[in-house]
């Protein structure tokens, strides 16, 4: 309750803290105004032109919150999966020193290899359905999350071991008041990151493997040489990502990450 | 542990003695026939140069480190540690911190706040810090705060792995002072490591 009221304080403060953030994306769109001006419509249409074909894809029976809603849907299947794999198994190969050892080449192969690669595996796999974007997403977040999940584990440091036993806490108290804070500590950057990634991936997924979705109406939108569309469709992406990340992740990353920042004001402005 | 009431020529004592006569930490030898008694309410420091086993035995002491050879007995009902880093829990708040033993023991939320505050304040916190996190407070009130957090479980041993090291003299001689009223108030036997 106590959570949800600082939570709800602390909204006014940190949207005021973005103006920075909001101004500095507005210069961008002036550069891309000016480029478009310079190189005419056909290569680069105006902000204004992109904005209006976005506004009318949102307007009622548009096409643009029927699309989100398909490619929200697999990259958050996809994201969750991993997510949930990965934590659970980066934690408990952390916890043991050989199982760690093992899975670290693991985790760099995985990282390593580029999700288009693992594109054309799918594509071979599951075909056109959902089950390619879905499966892309997976395979590219996993590792991510997997290796942070690991590194939480392994950097448990030995004296929070030796405070557990001495002060005889009892196992659920070791579980939930030292060891998944710590660990926690180095999951969440992982998540976010795997949200980032799971976003761009699962549009790229679609363009070359699926006719629904955001990337699909992207292929569309590319054949059909409308520039304006391409890069409605490309600012409805990011505003997407732009909204996860500064209204839901970011606060949440402040609140539970309070401890480290040393105090539970802002310290910084909007931008990171 | 069993009850050792040890032999200690003092029938109101109530004991506890350390014999770990050998102990190992990888293949090196760190411990070999050491043999020592604590009585209660006494204190007993540990001096020697660094490397020479007075942290591994103040483990063995707190159960911390698997005796391979020989045995320890501790015949208090209550142990405390000061570890050498004050190890407060970062994500929690100061008084989270010091009510930490409490929790374990079941102690009733209410009941461990108070007990943590009134403990805090005997060891000079303020109020102002008991809502803070750790990293917001300076090197001795860590220090105060894991002290506190030690003391309030009312312990009758106290094993100190030199956790005063870092602090200047004026305040380690404040910490010590904190000790020794914490021992008049109440039977506290306290086995401490110095460095020579």
């Amino acid at each position: 309750m106590t959570l949800l009221r600082r939570w709800l304080a602390g909204i006014p403060g940190y949207l005021w803290s973005g103006w920075g953030a909001v101004a500095s994306l507005f210069l961008m769109v002036a550069l891309w105004e000016e480029l478009a001006a310079v190189y005419g419509p056909l290569v680069l249409p105006a902000p204004l032109d992109a904005a209006h074909t976005l506004l009318g894809w949102a307007r009622r029976g548009g096409e643009l919150w029927p699309t989100l809603e398909i490619t929200g849907r697999r990259a958050f299947l996809g994201l969750g999966l991993a997510v949930g794999a990965g934590s659970l198994l980066g934690v408990v190969a952390g916890v043991s020193m050989t199982a760690s050892m093992m899975a670290r080449p693991w985790g760099t192969v995985l990282l390593g290899t580029p999700p288009i690669a693992w594109l054309v595996l799918a594509m071979l796999w599951f075909g056109t359905g959902d089950g390619t974007p879905v499966f892309t997403v997976f395979i590219a977040c996993f590792p991510i999350v997997f290796v942070g999940g690991m590194q939480g584990a392994r950097t448990l440091e030995r004296h929070w071991r030796d405070l557990a036993t001495v002060f005889e806490l009892p196992w659920y108290m070791r579980v939930l008041d030292v060891y998944l804070p710590h660990v926690i500590s180095y999951l969440f950057p992982a998540w976010i990151v795997a949200l980032g990634s799971s976003w761009k991936v699962v549009v790229m997924a679609e363009l070359l493997a699926s006719d629904t979705g955001v990337g699909a109406q992207l292929a569309t939108t590319r054949a059909q040489l409308d520039m304006a569309g391409t890069l409605a469709w490309i600012a409805a992406i990011v505003l997407v990502l732009l909204a996860l990340e500064y209204l839901l992740l970011e606060p949440i990353k402040r609140e539970i990450e309070r401890w480290r920042e040393g105090g539970g004001a802002a310290v910084e402005g909007g931008g990171r | 542990m069993g009850p050792p009431w040890k032999e200690a020529g003092d029938e109101r004592a109530t004991p506890a003695s350390g014999e770990p006569a050998l102990a190992r930490l990888g293949p090196r030898e760190v411990l070999q026939d050491v043999s020592l008694q604590l009585q209660a309410g006494n204190t007993l420091a540990l001096v020697g140069p660094s490397g020479s086993g007075k942290s591994t035995l103040l483990h063995l002491c707190g159960g911390l480190l698997a005796v391979r050879d020989g045995e320890v007995e501790n015949g208090f009902a209550r142990t405390a540690m000061l570890f050498q880093q004050p190890s407060l829990l970062p994500w929690k708040t100061v008084i989270d911190n010091i009510a930490l033993g409490l929790k374990a023991r079941g102690v009733a939320k209410a009941g461990r706040m108070a007990r943590a505050r009134s403990m805090a304040l005997a060891v000079g916190l303020d109020e102002l810090a008991l809502a803070q996190f750790p990293s917001q407070l300076s090197g001795g009130m860590q220090s105060r705060a894991a002290l506190a957090r030690a003391l309030v479980l009312e312990p009758d041993l106290l094993l100190l792995d030199e956790p005063f090291s870092a602090l200047d003299i004026g305040l380690r001689e404040q910490m010590h002072r904190l000790l020794l009223a914490e021992q008049e108030r109440r039977q506290l036997a306290v086995l401490m490591i110095t460095t020579i």
